[in-house]
C-alpha cells in the first residue's frame, strides 16, 4: 500500500514532464506550419479534424446540456433564491451564484461530462491509429505527428470546453428567464442577480480554468494512446487509464487552483 | 555523397540475436534486403526507414522518403484521394489535385479515387501506396515484398517506374525472399543469413 502510494506520487512528476513535451512538441510545429514549413494547405485538413472534434465533444452533448441548464435555473431560482429569501437571507444568494455555481461548480461539472464522453473516445481512436500502423505511416512519410493527431483533438477541445460553457450559460439565464414568473421573481431581481455575478474577473478565473482542463483532458488521452504496446487488447486498458489519471489531475488542478484564488 | 547511412547494429529481439554492419545506401542505388522469413530483413528495411530505433542516429541526406508497405500503409479515416494529398503537404512540393488524379489515371485508379481503404483488396491497396511513392517522388523508397500480390502487367509497369526512378530521382531499397525480384534491374543485394532462434544474422555484400 505504502509502496503503490509512494509510486503514484513519484510517477506525478514524470508525468507532468510527458505532458509538457507532449504540448511543446505540438506548439513546435504549429509554429512551424505558421512559418509555412509546411504545405499552408495542411490548415483545411487542419480545421476539418478540429470540427470534427468540436462535432463530437461540443454539438454531440448539447441536449443533455441544455437539459441540465434548464433544471439548473429552475433550482437555483425555485430552491437556492426562493427558499433564502423565505428565511431573510437573499444577500448570500448572490455570492453562492458566482463563487460556488458558477466559478467552481459549473467549470467542474462541464469538465466531467465532457470527460466522461471523450477522454475514452480520443484515447481509444488513438490507440486504434496506433495499432492500424498509421503512425508508422506518418513516420515513413515524414508526417508531423503532432499536427495529424495532437493538434486537431487539443484545439477541438479546447474550442468545446468555451463554446459549451457559452451556450451552458445562455440556456441557463434563459432559463431563469423562464422560471421566474413561477417563483415570484421579477424581471429586475433578475437582471441584478446576473449582472452582478457575471463579472469581468469571473469569466478570466472560469476561462483559465476550462482552458487548463481542455488541455488537461486532451494531452493525457492523446500520450495515453499514443504510448500504447501495437495490441487492439491494449486499447480498452489505456481509455480506462486516460479517464482514471484525468479525473485525478482535474481534481488536482482544481485544489492548485482553488488555493491559488483564495489565499493569494 | 552518401544518401543513408546506418551504423552497425548488434541487438537482440525476443530470443533472436541480430548483427547489422554498417549500412551506406548511395544515390540512385537499387538495393535488395534478401533473406528467410525471421532473418530481420523487415526489421533492417524499418530501421533504414527510420520506423524503429536504431543504436545510433541515421545519416540522411535526402530531403523526401516514401514506404510501401507489405499490409496497410494507408490511413482508414481518408478517402484514397485525401490519403495521397495528405502525404505531399509535408512536403515542398507543389502538387495539385489535379496533378494526384491525372497519375492515378496512369494506373487506372481514377474510378476509385474517392473509396475508403478499407473497400479496397490488397492488390489494389498496394497500387494506391506505388501511386503515392510516384506522387512524392522521394529520394529513397522503401519496399516491403515489392511484386507480392501484384499482376503481370502491374509488374511490368511497376519495374518500369522502378529502373526510370532509379536512374533519373533517386534510391530504391526493398526487402524479399527471393533474389530473382528485379533480377534485370540488377540491384545490389545484401543477404540476410539466419532466420533460426539464437543465430545470429549476418550479411553478405
Amino acid at each position: 500500500m505504502i509502496t503503490s502510494l509512494g509510486r503514484t506520487l513519484l510517477s506525478f512528476p514524470q508525468w507532468l514532464g510527458r505532458l509538457c513535451f507532449l504540448l511543446v512538441d505540438m506548439f513546435v510545429e504549429l509554429f512551424r506550419l505558421l512559418r509555412r514549413k509546411y504545405n499552408w494547405s495542411l490548415w483545411g485538413t487542419l480545421r476539418t479534424q478540429v470540427l470534427l472534434q468540436v462535432w463530437y465533444t461540443a454539438i454531440q452533448i448539447l441536449p443533455l446540456l441544455a437539459l441540465i441548464a434548464v433544471g439548473l435555473g429552475g433550482v437555483l431560482l425555485g430552491f437556492g433564491f426562493g427558499l433564502l429569501r423565505q428565511l431573510g437571507a437573499e444577500e448570500i444568494f448572490l455570492p453562492l451564484l458566482q463563487y460556488g455555481i458558477l466559478g467552481e461548480g459549473l467549470p467542474l461539472g462541464l469538465t466531467l461530462i465532457i470527460l466522461a464522453r471523450s477522454s475514452t473516445a480520443i484515447t481509444a481512436d488513438v490507440a486504434t491509429q496506433v495499432v492500424n500502423g498509421d503512425l508508422d505511416v506518418m513516420k515513413a512519410h515524414g508526417m508531423s505527428i503532432p499536427l495529424l493527431i495532437t493538434t486537431p483533438r487539443l484545439l477541438g477541445l479546447l474550442l468545446s470546453f468555451l463554446s459549451v460553457f457559452g451556450i451552458f450559460i445562455g440556456i441557463l439565464i434563459g432559463s431563469t428567464l423562464l422560471w421566474a414568473p413561477l417563483v415570484d421573481v421579477t424581471t429586475q431581481q433578475l437582471y441584478q442577480i446576473w449582472t452582478n455575478a457575471l463579472t469581468l474577473t469571473e469569466f478570466e478565473w472560469i476561462g483559465i480554468k476550462l482552458i487548463l482542463n481542455a488541455l488537461l483532458i486532451g494531452a493525457i488521452a492523446c500520450y495515453s494512446g499514443l504510448h500504447i504496446r501495437r495490441d487492439i487488447r491494449e486499447v480498452p486498458k489505456a481509455s480506462s487509464q486516460a479517464v482514471m489519471l484525468t479525473l485525478a489531475g482535474v481534481f488536482l488542478l482544481e485544489g492548485v487552483l482553488l488555493f491559488i484564488r483564495w489565499f493569494r | 555523397m552518401t544518401l543513408l547511412q546506418m551504423p552497425k547494429q548488434d541487438f537482440r529481439v525476443g530470443n533472436q540475436q541480430f548483427v547489422f554492419p554498417e549500412i551506406a545506401i548511395q544515390p540512385n542505388e537499387l538495393v535488395g534486403l534478401i533473406g528467410q522469413t525471421g532473418s530481420g530483413k523487415s526489421i533492417l528495411l524499418r530501421q533504414l526507414a527510420g520506423l524503429m530505433d536504431t543504436q545510433a542516429p541515421l545519416t540522411f541526406t535526402g530531403k523526401r522518403k516514401a514506404f510501401i508497405f507489405s499490409r496497410g500503409g494507408l490511413f482508414q479515416r481518408h478517402s484514397i484521394l485525401e490519403n495521397l494529398r495528405l502525404a505531399t503537404l509535408f512536403t515542398d512540393l507543389n502538387i495539385s489535385t489535379k496533378d494526384i488524379e491525372q497519375v492515378l489515371q496512369q494506373w487506372n485508379l481514377q474510378s476509385i479515387q474517392d473509396k475508403f481503404p478499407n473497400q479496397l483488396n490488397a492488390q489494389t491497396n498496394k497500387i494506391v501506396q506505388i501511386v503515392r511513392a510516384v506522387v512524392l517522388q522521394p529520394d529513397i523508397l522503401f519496399i516491403e515484398k515489392p511484386l507480392v500480390g501484384l499482376s503481370p502487367h502491374q509488374i511490368e509497369q511497376f519495374s518500369a517506374w522502378i529502373a526510370e526512378h532509379v536512374q533519373n530521382r533517386g534510391s530504391v531499397v526493398y526487402s524479399e525472399e527471393s533474389t530473382r525480384t528485379f533480377h534485370a534491374l540488377q540491384p545490389r543485394k545484401i543477404m540476410l543469413d539466419g532466420g533460426h532462434d539464437n543465430l545470429r544474422t549476418v550479411m553478405h555484400h
